[in-house]
């Protein structure tokens, strides 16, 4: 830019005209030929000059392509132009620059714009943006001038000086007289009116946020979004305004600008006094009222706005405005009194606090309260009064840190996680074994999870309503540090901690969400205790106290203590070294031998003053190899010995006696005790029992060696209220050991860091010489609670100095268990059969009941099963261990009800096994009585009996329940017992002509092999017609597993027809394998009933060759002659539908039908018809069929089937003509599908009837019903026919089958 | 000198490793600011504040006519845009070679912004009167080398922990100096 500042330039002077003329660049035209001239006049003002020369650069720089220099080089020309015309002093008219400014800054858009496209623009914005910006805010200073932004309007004052600027504008140039957008006319009808002013500065002001934003400079935008705001404020639409500065003031907050956050809350303020949003407005206002970037006034003013609102709405009390405390006190410290904040329950606790107030004036505040959170302690043994008192020694003040920087002042109203330590105890030794961090305000972290978008908007603080508070009405907050104090008595025993602070005024309040760091007190319930104590032991006690009381004379004390335990730590040093030495093979076995012998000497000389004991790690003096369980599964029951024997090597090179070894023992009781029961650890603990220790292979660093390792385990705990899980962590079990490792000792062989686990209970062994190199020591226990025991440490101890390996690494442990008495009964084979004697075993498992002598076990009888009594019942006793402890004799009594087993006495946790023989009567198996399953199971049975024995393996079943009453239950044990029936039987009749048989078969379906004899088959019906010949051997019979016997009884009767056979079989059986038994077993019987066996008709087929040859021949047609033969007169089962009557002449309907199933034959022509056979004995009916061999070979006849065929209503059958019935038989063929093409040749034949036939087609079909197989006996059944091949070869088939 | 300071600085940097990551996120803006409008005597301020770069909270701000500080304060917060735009058009392959000084942010109609961004990323911020025609580029170039050496003692104060305020008296009598001196 060139140098204008030179003085006393006469050439300046001729620039220094006031401005008249403010008509902004005009680009559109290459010279400007008015500004030429001009200027060779040297009439030309300043800004003539500087618009002629930029229009020059600016066609060279469009005519070059560089369009985004002109916009760049415009913005510089603007500003240089204005510091100019300030430097010259030229006197220009107000609002004359900014009207060229604008109109500049929008011709040079327009002028890019037009030689641009669209694309190009928007990816170059950075560029034009500037001059938008500086456009904009040209624009909006002239609306200020001109009085176009006030609420009013113009006043004439303003109107006078918009007509002047709108005069220096002169005329619109003709170039840009037609284009309706010309910066001219936007500037001329901005002035001409405040709708038109708002109009365009909303315009221009949208697109350059628009711009900005678009390339990021959001800084930017937000702060063309505030002039914005202000014009809107200034338009009386707040609400508009508050979207702009909301966002501007995010944005200063966020990066931490404090002046600009100051001053655009000021804006927020009064936009959200108009609005009526009282909690924002109050919630600024507070923050105003404490922002020290304020004028005091200024501070005042909001500070009393809040007071106002407060006392204004004292009379609507149900509405409460929540604003944190932040911004309107600190709070600085809490002191509780007494000091270490435990009161009994009525106690008077009082708590102090210290609040800075951050207001400017005294604030009265209606009530501060402070909401506390109760929780009861479970651990609460550990909370005794003594245990309070002692241990919390705090001075009871908490500080509360200042929050150091503001940024970002959002976080604030986010509760803490309140973070607890969790402290647990052994119940045993109450040692600390539990340690934690848990999280206790979970729900009033739940519910913050709804962010708030607005900023400073107080909806974050959650007011935890519900929870006690301690009050304080009536305070007045001073300006700086005040002092409240807080009264409260205590009420119910438990942990109390501080939560929220809320300072409220009338409907205000101000709220601390959260304590941090945490404050709690603590409220006691004490049961009254009597001590009694010896007062000589007291005595040592009461100096103590007294020296406690009294400092200067404590100082001697303390220092004796030291110098004693110097004295003692410098021995303990002494001996740890001898014992390193004494197990240094390094040394000389001389040298170590005396290293060793001091030890000794040490331990023998110092027995005298029992209370001093030297302990030293163990590591130098012996290592621990292995450790052995005895039972190997390390469980045992309650008042059961559990040995340990463990291999210890010692280093030392001479034998060493010790006094006492002893293993410290860690019991706890598991929670989860379900899981422990005996048989779950029996099951699950298979170990051998030996667990092995690992040498440590470098002995270096040695120090490391005595450092326990961490015993770490999850851990979930739910609250006892609604059951949410409200903990979890991961624990340590073994706290006590570690915690007391924290005072590290400089030297290094010293053994002051091994921790002597004291009160633990202990497995010790008293007397023991350890030899140099493996010795084996073996502790006995008994018993006593049932719980998991954890072996932790090593203790070898000689006179006052113990050796200590101070943990056992891998974890040994044995767990206890109790357990209840318990019956099992079972039975000894897979399944139990029924009708012979099965034993079944009794088992008892004692648990914690000693069996005494008379105790017994009550079975109730069951009248299907007999409990067989032998004299000789044994009983075995087991030990826990299923190693034999005794035998006893069993006595088992019976009486009609109750058999009574007397057990033999045994101790606890051991079992009683024996066996009794039980009998369960067989019951008869329910045969099919029903007459037609009976006959439909004969046909099965004739056809092919080995199917039927394949059929079905599973044996019939009965359940026995046994109520057992135990001598250590007033409740009875019911047990079942299923039996199953070892065979299965079924019956048939077979036919030989008119003589029949009744087979019966059974069927062995058990494993075992069994003998059968005395089968006998007995009619029950008591008829004495019937005879039944056995054609069965007398003599036993031999079954064997899995196969079948049949029984052939001839039926003779002598008066026809013979009645229904009810049969009864019965075979006495028993296992093969005992020869006697020692009682009669039940006969197995099975019962099943027979009717219509007798036959009625005999079927006789035949097949002659043809006429003239001998022999059937394939491929030759072949006579099939059928006769039917009834056998005898009426009788009772003629009597059905298919009977008709006529002149006492009786004669029923039969269908035959030939069917060959295995191809053989072609039967041609008509192969089934319905006959009318007349009910008289030897009544035959011949059929004449013929067939054709389709192989040579013996050829089987084929079948020949009879069936009953009944009308299909009795009622029709009396008015159809018989005939028509007979030949219109395809009606009839509902059965077999395959007959159709026989069918359909017997219509052919019957053609003659066809239109009978088509009158009954629609109506029901008759049926057909298959004679009873004993009924119909077929004579030619197996016969076979001999065809010869043909002789023609064309027709000569081989078949193989 | 450019180059014997950037050696000063990286060693520095280098010679303690932890504190170098913490410095890396700071931002600094300082801004300088004649107004002679006021009275021939000239005034300045200069603000300094770090912060991560999202944050970009000043680290110390300082403007001589402190009745219109707030008008720089928004000048100068808002001249982070251009400096954010710059120092991301640099391109991270150049970051050890790049030239500090960014020059003109941007010129308004009375003041001229100009720009300084440390390899730690601290920004410095000046606003100058655009009627001192005193101050060209080389002025201002050194202004701020002297400003970051400046910068660079504080930070060497083990006492400073990195993102606090800048409260540093040798700090602010040289920036008292430096705006006296420009006008």
């Amino acid at each position: 830019m060139m140098c204008v500042c030179l003085d006393g330039a006469n050439w300046l002077t001729f620039f220094c005209q006031p401005v008249k003329s403010w008509n902004g660049l005009t680009l559109r035209k290459p010279i400007d030929m008015e500004k030429r001239e001009l200027i060779q006049r040297q009439e030309a003002t300043l800004l003539d000059l500087r618009s002629y020369l930029f229009a020059r650069q600016c066609t060279l720089l469009l005519f070059l392509q560089r369009p985004w220099e002109v916009a760049q080089r415009a913005l510089e020309l603007l500003h240089s132009c204005v510091q100019e015309l300030k430097l010259l002093e030229v006197s220009v008219p107000p609002g004359a620059l900014d009207c060229w400014v604008f109109l500049s800054c929008l011709e040079v858009l327009q002028r890019i714009e037009g030689c641009c496209d669209r694309a190009q623009i928007d990816s170059n914005i950075a560029h034009t943006v500037g001059l938008w910006s500086y456009a904009t805010e040209k624009l909006k200073s002239l609306g200020y001038l001109c009085g176009l932004v006030s609420e009013k309007g113009p006043n004439s004052e303003d109107l006078n000086r918009t007509v002047d600027l709108l005069a220096g504008l002169g005329a619109e140039r003709p170039e840009t007289a037609n284009t309706a957008q010309s910066p001219y006319k936007k500037l001329k009808e901005a002035l001409s009116s405040v709708e038109a002013f708002e109009k365009h500065y909303l315009d221009l002001s949208h697109a350059t946020i628009e711009m900005y934003t678009s390339i990021g400079r959001i800084r930017s935008a937000k702060f063309v979004g505030k002039d914005l705001a202000e014009f809107y404020m200034k338009k009386k639409s707040p609400q508009k305004a508050e979207t702009y500065l909301q966002g501007a003031l995010k944005n200063y907050l966020a990066e931490g600008w404090a002046l600009p956050i100051t001053h655009t809350r000021k804006q927020l303020a009064e936009c959200q006094k108009h609005l009526g949003q009282i909690e924002n407005y109050l919630q600024t206002s507070s923050l105003l009222a404490s922002d020290h970037h304020l004028t005091e006034e200024e501070r005042k003013y909001f500070c009393q706005e809040i007071l106002n609102f407060a006392s204004e709405q004292t009379d609507s009390p149900g509405h409460k405005v929540v604003l944190p405390m932040h911004s309107f006190a600190h709070l600085r410290d809490l002191r509780f009194t007494p000091s270490n904040a435990v009161v009994h329950v009525g106690g008077v606790l009082s708590v102090e606090i210290t609040v800075c107030s951050q207001m400017p004036v005294p604030v009265h505040m209606d009530q501060i309260a402070i909401s506390v959170h109760f929780s009861i302690e479970k651990n609460s043994y550990r909370k005794t009064a003594e245990w309070l008192t002692k241990h919390k020694t705090s001075n009871g003040i908490i500080n509360f840190p200042m929050e150091t920087s503001p940024f970002p002042a959002s976080q604030n109203s986010l509760p803490a996680l309140e973070l607890y330590e969790m402290f647990e105890r052994s119940p045993s030794d109450n040692s600390l074994n539990t340690t934690g961090i848990i999280c206790k305000n979970v729900h009033m972290l739940l519910r913050r999870q709804e962010s708030s978008t607005a900023l400073d908007t107080p909806s974050g603080v959650a007011l935890d309503d519900g929870a006690p508070v301690l009050k304080c009405c009536g305070v007045t907050l001073e300006p700086g540090a005040n002092t409240i104090t807080f009264r409260t008595q205590a009420k119910e025993p438990g942990t109390y901690t501080l939560r929220q602070l809320c300072a409220s005024a009338g409907p205000v309040c101000f709220v601390l969400p959260h304590l941090y760091p945490l404050a709690q007190y603590d409220v006691y319930s004490q049961e009254p205790q009597l001590h009694v104590e010896p007062l000589a032991g007291k005595a040592s006690d009461a100096e103590h106290s007294s020296l406690s009381n009294d400092s200067t004379v404590r100082e001697p004390f303390v220092k004796k203590a030291k110098l004693c335990c110097w004295q003692s730590l410098e021995c303990a040093c002494y001996l740890q070294t001898s014992s390193l030495l004494a197990s240094d093979h390094h040394l000389t076995e001389e040298e170590r031998k005396y290293f060793c012998q001091e030890i000794l000497n040490f331990a023998s000389e110092q027995t005298d003053s029992p209370g001093h004991k030297v302990v030293l790690p163990m590591h130098s003096f012996a290592h621990l190899r292995d450790l052995r369980f005895t039972p190997s599964n390390a469980v045992v029951h309650v008042g059961g010995v559990l040995s340990v024997e463990i291999t210890v090597c010692s280093q030392m090179p001479v034998p060493v006696h010790m006094d006492q070894i002893a293993i410290s023992v860690h019991f706890s009781i598991e929670k989860n005790s379900y899981r422990k029961t005996a048989e779950w650890l029996t099951k699950h603990k298979t170990s051998n029992g030996i667990i092995n220790f690992p040498m440590e292979t470098s002995p270096f660093p040695a120090s490391q060696n005595s450092l326990p390792a961490l015993e770490l385990y999850e851990m979930f705990e739910r609250s006892p209220s609604d059951n949410s899980l409200n903990t979890t962590g991961i624990i340590c079990k073994n706290v006590h050991m570690l915690l007391r490792r924290q005072e590290s000792s400089t030297a290094l062989d010293t053994p002051s860091g091994v921790a002597l686990d004291d009160g633990a209970p202990v497995l010790k062994c008293c007397g023991v010489t350890l030899e140099p190199g493996a010795n084996t020591i073996t502790f006995r226990t008994q018993a006593k609670e049932p719980g998991t025991y954890t072996l932790r440490q090593l203790c070898a101890s000689a006179g006052p100095v113990c050796f200590v390996l101070p943990h056992l690494y891998p974890l040994a442990q044995y767990d206890v268990y109790s357990q209840e008495p318990q019956l099992h009964v079972e039975p000894l084979a897979d399944s139990l059969l029924a009708g012979i004697p099965q034993k079944v075993k009794f088992t008892v498992t004692t648990g914690h009941y000693t069996v005494k002598n008379g105790d017994s076990l009550q079975l109730s009888n069951v009248e299907a099963m007999l409990i067989l009594c032998h004299t000789e019942n044994k009983a075995v006793i087991y030990s826990n261990t299923r190693e034999k402890a005794s035998d006893a004799s069993l006595r088992v009594q019976s009486s009609d009800k109750v058999t009574s087993i007397s057990l033999p006495a045994a101790p606890a946790y051991h079992m009683i096994e024996f066996e009794l023989e039980v009998l369960s009567l067989p019951s008869a198996p329910a045969a099919g009585g029903e007459g037609g399953s009976t006959m439909l199971g004969m046909t099965e049975a004739q056809r092919k009996p080995k199917d039927t024995q394949k059929a079905d393996h599973c044996m019939a079943t009965t359940d026995h329940k046994v109520s057992i009453e135990c001598p250590w239950s007033i409740y009875s044990t019911v047990i079942a017992l299923t039996f199953s029936v070892p065979f299965r039987t079924t019956h048939a009749v077979l036919s030989a002509g008119t003589r029949k048989y009744i087979q019966v078969c059974v069927q062995n379906l058990s494993e075992l092999d069994f003998r059968l004899s005395d089968s006998d088959l007995v009619d029950t019906g008591d008829s004495t017609d019937l005879q039944l010949l056995p054609l069965n051997t007398k003599s036993q019979q031999h079954i064997c597993s899995r196969q079948s016997v049949f029984f052939v009884w001839e039926l003779t009767w002598t008066r026809e027809p013979p009645p229904s056979l009810r049969g009864r079989f019965s075979m006495e059986f028993r296992p093969a394998s005992e020869e006697r038994l020692s009682i009669s077993l039940k006969p197995y019987t099975y019962e099943f009933q027979v009717e219509n066996f007798f036959t009625l008709y005999t079927v006789k087929a035949e097949i002659l060759p043809p006429a003239g040859t001998e022999l059937c021949r394939t491929g030759s047609l072949c006579a099939l002659e059928v006769s039917i033969t009834r056998l005898s007169d009426l009788l009772e089962v003629d009597r059905d539908e298919a009977l008709t009557e006529s002149d006492e002449y009786f004669s029923t309907k039969l269908m035959y039908e030939v069917v060959d199933n295995s191809s053989n034959w072609a039967v041609c022509g008509k192969s089934s018809g319905v006959i009318s056979m007349p009910v008289v004995a030897q009544a035959t009916h011949r059929v004449h069929m013929e067939v054709m061999p389709l192989f040579a070979g013996y050829l089987p006849l084929p079948d020949v089937r009879l069936f009953k065929y009944l009308p299909h209503h009795s009622a029709h059958s009396s008015q159809l003509d018989a005939d028509s019935w007979i030949e219109n038989d395809s009606l009839s063929v509902d059965k077999h599908v395959d007959d159709q093409l026989d069918s359909s040749s017997i219509k052919s034949r019957g053609s003659v009837h066809s239109a009978a036939s088509s009158e009954h087609k629609g109506l029901p079909m008759p049926r057909l019903q298959a004679l009873p197989p004993g009924q119909v006996f077929n004579s030619s059944t197996g016969m076979q026919i001999l065809v010869i091949p043909s002789k023609d070869d064309h027709v000569l088939e081989v078949s193989v089958t | 000198m450019e180059g014997g300071l950037n050696q000063a600085w990286k060693s520095s940097v280098r010679g303690q490793a932890s504190a170098s990551a913490t410095v890396k996120r700071l931002q600094e803006v300082v801004c300088q600011e004649t107004a002679s409008s006021r009275g021939p005597g000239g005034e300045r301020v200069l603000a300094l504040g770090p912060g991560p770069p999202e944050e970009n909270y000043p680290l110390y701000i300082r403007s001589v006519p402190t009745e219109n500080e707030l008008k720089f304060h928004y000048m100068v917060h808002t001249s982070l845009d251009v400096v954010d735009e710059k120092i991301s058009a640099m391109g991270k392959a150049l970051v050890d070679q790049r030239e500090l000084y960014l020059g003109l942010l941007y010129p308004t109609e009375d003041y001229k912004v100009y720009g300084y961004v440390t390899n730690s990323k601290v920004k410095f911020v000046m606003v100058v009167d655009s009627s001192n025609t005193a101050l060209r580029d080389n002025e201002i170039r050194s202004m701020f080398r002297k400003l970051h050496n400046s910068y660079t003692d504080v930070m060497c104060n083990p006492f400073y922990n990195p993102g606090d305020r800048i409260q540093s008296r040798a700090f602010d009598s040289m920036v008292t100096s430096m705006m006296i001196q420009v006008c």
